[in-house]
């Protein structure tokens, strides 16, 4: 490959989009919505991963002790919980403790409080747990031997709303999986079909190409070329509407994500590889000429 | 140089050749007659690697085309030029575009690429019509840019499918000439035809076919010309 092979391919891609600028124009459209509406759902994911994230972090479990229980009892406890799997950190907090904290989250209403004789909230063991631990299943087998302690009043944890994230998660997931897939198979049709008619009006210079000697290579990389171009206009196109999109999102709704640089930088390849594909098949279906 | 050995070619069961053999040597000018659908194309073509024998074997240099790989094939069209009756050129590049092609798929330099395209095309006379679009020339001036194209590269073989069919007979004669001068320059050249006047004139070797296989045929040799302009 000689600076002067690529030139050729270069020249052949710009004689040839030349001739189809028209009919390139409504694939290029066509493909950039479908580009962003998948770019919608993948922001929308990021962000709900991140929402989703935020709240997992938060997910803990609460040990709430009888009243009564010895600092002995209290620490044995807490070696005991700290030595099981999947627990990070134990923390106590002492009913003293608990009764600020309540406090300061009434705020301007602790008059609520007045009333109140001495302090009727119980000391309790908060337990942090890795985060690959914080699984329905998981959390409730820790719940259950925590609670079978000594000392231990009951054990509370967010149950209901894990398996619940578990399965946004998934869904999500799935949904983007699904929306991939089919955007991604009708870009396919869209730039193949397009790259079937940009070979049937080029068919004089296939043929000429083919007269003069030149390899399968070099008559197929500027198509290749041009496959791959249409999808990065595409891309490039589907980008500014999701940056527009987000920058109107942002005003509105302080924290919004948007696609990271890997992000926006896989965004231009899937565009660029879908096309680049399309062009390929095309190729492949109406090229294929016995040894030639 | 060239030869076929045994070469038969069936379209669909169809036989379109059947058993050739000849060979063309280095430099040879040689014409190939035949009525229509005598096989004519289908040996140009074989030769040119466009098709394949269905049985026999077409030899190129030293590319035997029971042997050749796919991949070798572009290079073999390389040293073969071909016109075709239709001229295959592009209708909307310039006469410059339309030879330089066929040196930029070599992969030549840019600076060779131009002087050498130039030259083709002023030999073949079109010379101030290098940057005109193809598509505004006549039938003859296309048929001339078809065969700068088929010599841009020094081909050691020059093929033409019925070059004439088309053009008046002052052009065709003066096509002739630019097939004699390749051939002075030492190509060779093997030009299918129905032209057999022409054929008679040049006194170049003849292969005339007849239903697909090689016919011998008296054709008078370039000193029976004056009998042949006192018989007609
Ligand atoms: N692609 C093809 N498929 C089927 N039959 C074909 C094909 N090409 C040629 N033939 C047949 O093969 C035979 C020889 O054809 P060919 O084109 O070689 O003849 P020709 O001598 O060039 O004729 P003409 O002088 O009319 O150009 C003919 O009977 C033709 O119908
Ligand atoms: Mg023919």
């Amino acid at each position: 490959m000689t600076l002067s092979h690529i030139e050729h391919v270069v020249r052949e891609f710009f004689y040839g989009t030349r001739r189809s600028l028209k009919s390139h124009l409504a694939p290029v459209i066509i493909m950039s919505v479908a580009l962003f509406i998948l770019g919608l759902f993948f922001v929308g994911t990021a962000n709900m991963q991140e929402v989703i994230r935020l709240a997992h972090a938060k997910v803990g479990l609460t040990a709430y002790l009888a009243g009564g229980t010895t600092s002995e009892e209290r620490s044995r406890l807490r070696e005991t919980i700290q030595s099981m799997p999947g627990v990070l950190a134990v923390d106590y907090v002492s009913n003293d403790e608990a009764l600020q904290r309540f406090q300061r989250q009434l705020g301007g209403r602790s008059y609520l409080l007045e009333g109140v004789q001495g302090n009727p909230l119980p000391a309790a063991l908060e337990v942090e747990v890795y985060d690959d631990f914080k699984t329905a299943d998981r959390m409730s087998a820790l719940a259950a031997a925590i609670g079978g302690g000594n000392g231990v009043d009951s054990v509370i944890y967010g149950e209901d709303w894990i398996g619940q994230l578990e399965r946004w998660i998934y869904f999500f997931v799935a949904v983007d999986l699904f929306l991939g897939l089919v955007l991604g198979l009708s870009t396919l049709l869209v730039v193949g079909n397009t790259m079937k008619l940009a070979l049937e009006s080029r068919k004089d210079t296939i043929q000429v190409l083919r007269l003069v000697g030149a390899t399968r290579f070099q008559i197929r990389l500027p198509y290749l070329f041009e496959g791959a171009i249409l999808g990065l206009l595409a891309s490039g196109l589907a980008w500014l509407c999701l940056y527009q999109t987000w920058q109107f999102a942002v005003a509105r709704l302080a924290g919004v994500l948007f696609l990271g640089t890997s992000g926006v930088l896989l965004f231009f390849l899937l565009g660029g590889a879908l096309g680049a594909t399309g062009s390929m098949i095309s190729l492949h279906k109406y090229l294929k000429v016995s040894r030639a | 140089m060239i030869s076929f050995r045994n070469v038969s070619k069936s379209y669909n069961g169809q036989q379109a050749v059947h058993d050739i053999s000849f060979e063309i040597r280095r430099g040879e000018f040689v014409f190939m007659t035949g009525a229509s659908g005598a096989g004519k194309s289908t040996i140009l073509k074989l030769l040119h690697h466009d098709i394949f024998p269905t049985s026999g074997v077409v030899q190129v240099s030293d590319h035997s085309s029971d042997k050749v790989k796919a991949r070798h094939i572009p290079y073999i069209r390389r040293k073969i030029g071909f016109v075709h009756q239709d001229f295959r050129l592009i209708e909307d590049r310039t006469v410059f575009e339309n030879v330089a092609i066929a040196m930029r798929v070599v992969g030549e330099h840019r600076k060779k690429i131009k002087s050498r395209t130039l030259e083709v095309i002023a030999d073949v006379g079109l010379y101030g019509r290098a940057q005109d679009k193809v598509a505004n020339l006549s039938g003859g001036e296309m048929q001339r840019v078809a065969i700068a194209r088929a010599l841009v590269n020094r081909p050691f073989i020059l093929l033409a499918d019925e070059p004439t069919g088309n053009l008046d007979p002052e052009t065709a004669g003066e096509t002739y000439n630019l097939l004699d001068r390749a051939n002075l320059g030492g190509t060779a050249v093997l030009v299918a035809t129905h032209d057999l006047e022409m054929v008679r004139l040049s006194g170049h070797r003849v292969l005339h076919l007849d239903g697909g296989t090689i016919r011998p045929r008296t054709i008078p040799r370039a000193g029976a010309r004056p009998m042949r302009r006192t018989a007609t």
